[in-house]
């Protein structure tokens, strides 16, 4: 959850930093951009990995022996 | 002063110093509970001082045998016919429990009255000063309580744990008895929102300290540079992706943090009751997450500054190994991140028949139209965790709430991006 919330706050940031462009402090929000982006491609796959664990089902923790 | 700027504010005293920063988060919770449940005596005498930060305050929870589980603890509260309570007890790991930069320490004690409710519901709040005020308010006599020991610990080794042996110490009632458990909760939800802070304001140190290596250490050749040229490790990809990695989480983990303290002023203050409650559960639902997802990461990002330092990092001298140290804890007080895993599934997103949680992915799914409008990549990017079938997350909450026996029946939220 943290990780998708982590996304849908980094594509608002884009879309904020998309939008105050012009006449605005450029550098600043092209990084804003850049970082969002990289989030996007680089971490947020963590999400649908996370999700496929979760979703598997109880029986790999129940079954283990120690 | 609204949560969302004091957060900005309290990151910061986290990236200077956790172990300190510690001292005046517990001093602010005992601050709130007072003010939502002291006596206006209490009020008068300890909430300036505490304030002011003459005094500190501190929280006395845990127990040998009582750590994640709260109601399991034993200490006692006896009445005396004055009105005030005879405290005993063994408490551990209470943080800033002892020191001398104040002039005296407000222990807030979780007890037990004789013939109380067994587990968490028969459990009381007590205020226990180290120095019980006279009738002027200034520190008098010493309560009897002993410090025992100061733990040895990985990390935060600027911020006193404290082993306490109360014996028969002289306690006052905060509230009513038997409602200890519910007034704690009311400060730990903060709490876990200050821990999670940590995560983002030690995390922010760790990779100021290790970009700015990056940027004079020369190692190798990158790709690029000329034969025989020693390259800035910044230059190295590798190197890149890290500070990248760390870049990114912080930014997410801000803007998660203070879009959660944003909600928290809104469901105390927001005029309309419907804004209010909305708020109100969009902070319930929001606290777990921010407290694990942000201490985990802080964990991950502080590893990588040492990562990013190499072998200088392993070694004291650069600072990189402090930060490592210094917030592998917040994965583990103010509820372990697997209460909070448990907290999230079995009591949050079952909340208000699960609107909360739905409303919540709703505002997301919106977020990703609106990013793929613009940006059909970025946006295709934010859609794609929930590119699996449609039904697979509902039918996997729905079995978790089911196996959990979770009577409420709630809304199984819609697919969220379709």
């Amino acid at each position: 959850m943290g990780t998708l919330a982590g996304g849908w706050l980094m594509g608002r940031s884009w879309i904020v930093a998309e939008g105050l462009a012009a006449g605005n402090d450029e550098d600043f929000l092209e990084a804003k951009k850049s970082t969002a982006s990289f989030y996007l491609s680089q971490i947020l796959p963590r999400a649908g990995a996370l999700e496929a664990a979760v979703t598997a089902g109880s029986a790999p923790l129940t079954g283990a022996r120690f | 002063m609204p949560l969302l700027v004091g957060m900005c504010v309290h990151e910061m005293f986290k990236s200077a110093n956790l172990a300190m920063s510690l001292c005046t988060m517990l001093t602010q919770a005992s601050i709130d509970a007072l003010l939502e449940h002291g006596s206006p005596d209490q009020r008068a005498l300890y909430l300036e001082k505490l304030v002011t930060g003459e005094w500190s305050g501190t929280m006395c929870l845990t127990e040998p045998h009582a750590g994640s589980d709260v109601g399991a603890l034993t200490s006692k509260a006896v009445r005396q016919e004055d009105g005030t309570y005879r405290i005993t007890g063994q408490k551990i790991f209470i943080t800033w429990g002892d020191q001398d930069l104040t002039d005296n320490i407000v222990q807030l004690v979780l007890a037990r009255t004789p013939g109380s409710a067994p587990g968490t519901k028969g459990i009381s709040l007590f205020l226990v000063p180290k120095f019980l005020p006279d009738s002027s308010g200034a520190p008098g006599e010493r309560n009897s309580y002993e410090i025992v020991s100061i733990e040895h610990k990985l990390g935060i080794h600027g911020s006193p744990t404290c082993v306490i042996e109360f014996d028969g110490a002289t306690g006052y009632l905060v509230g009513e008895e038997q409602q200890g458990m519910r007034y704690m909760f009311t400060m730990m939800n903060t709490a876990r929102i200050e821990v999670g802070a940590e995560g983002l304001g030690v995390g922010e140190r760790a990779y100021q300290k290790a970009l700015a290596f990056a940027k004079e250490r020369q190692q190798g050749r990158a790709v690029g540079a000329e034969p025989g040229e020693s390259s800035l490790i910044i230059e190295h990809p590798d190197v890149r992706r890290m500070l990248l990695t760390m870049r990114a989480l912080l930014e997410a983990m801000r803007a998660l943090l203070y879009t959660t303290a944003f909600s928290v002023d809104n469901s105390r203050h927001h005029s309309s009751d419907e804004e209010r409650a909305f708020h109100s559960d969009r902070v319930a639902l929001l606290t777990p997450i921010v407290k694990a997802w942000l201490t985990d990461r802080g964990v991950e990002i502080a590893s990588l500054g040492m990562q990013v330092h190499g072998g200088m990092g392993y070694v004291e001298e650069t600072g990189a190994a402090q930060f490592y140290r210094d917030i592998r804890i917040s994965p583990i007080y103010e509820g372990t991140n697997g209460i909070q895993a448990i907290d999230l599934v079995l009591r949050k997103i079952p909340l208000s028949s699960g609107k909360a949680v739905s409303s919540l992915l709703t505002e997301m799914g919106r977020t990703a139209e609106e990013l793929a409008a613009i940006n059909q990549e970025l946006g295709g990017l934010l859609r794609a965790p929930r590119s699996r079938p449609v039904d697979a997350r509902p039918t996997g909450l729905h079995s978790a709430s089911t196996r959990a026996n979770i009577r409420t029946r709630w809304q199984v939220p819609p697919p969220i991006w379709s």
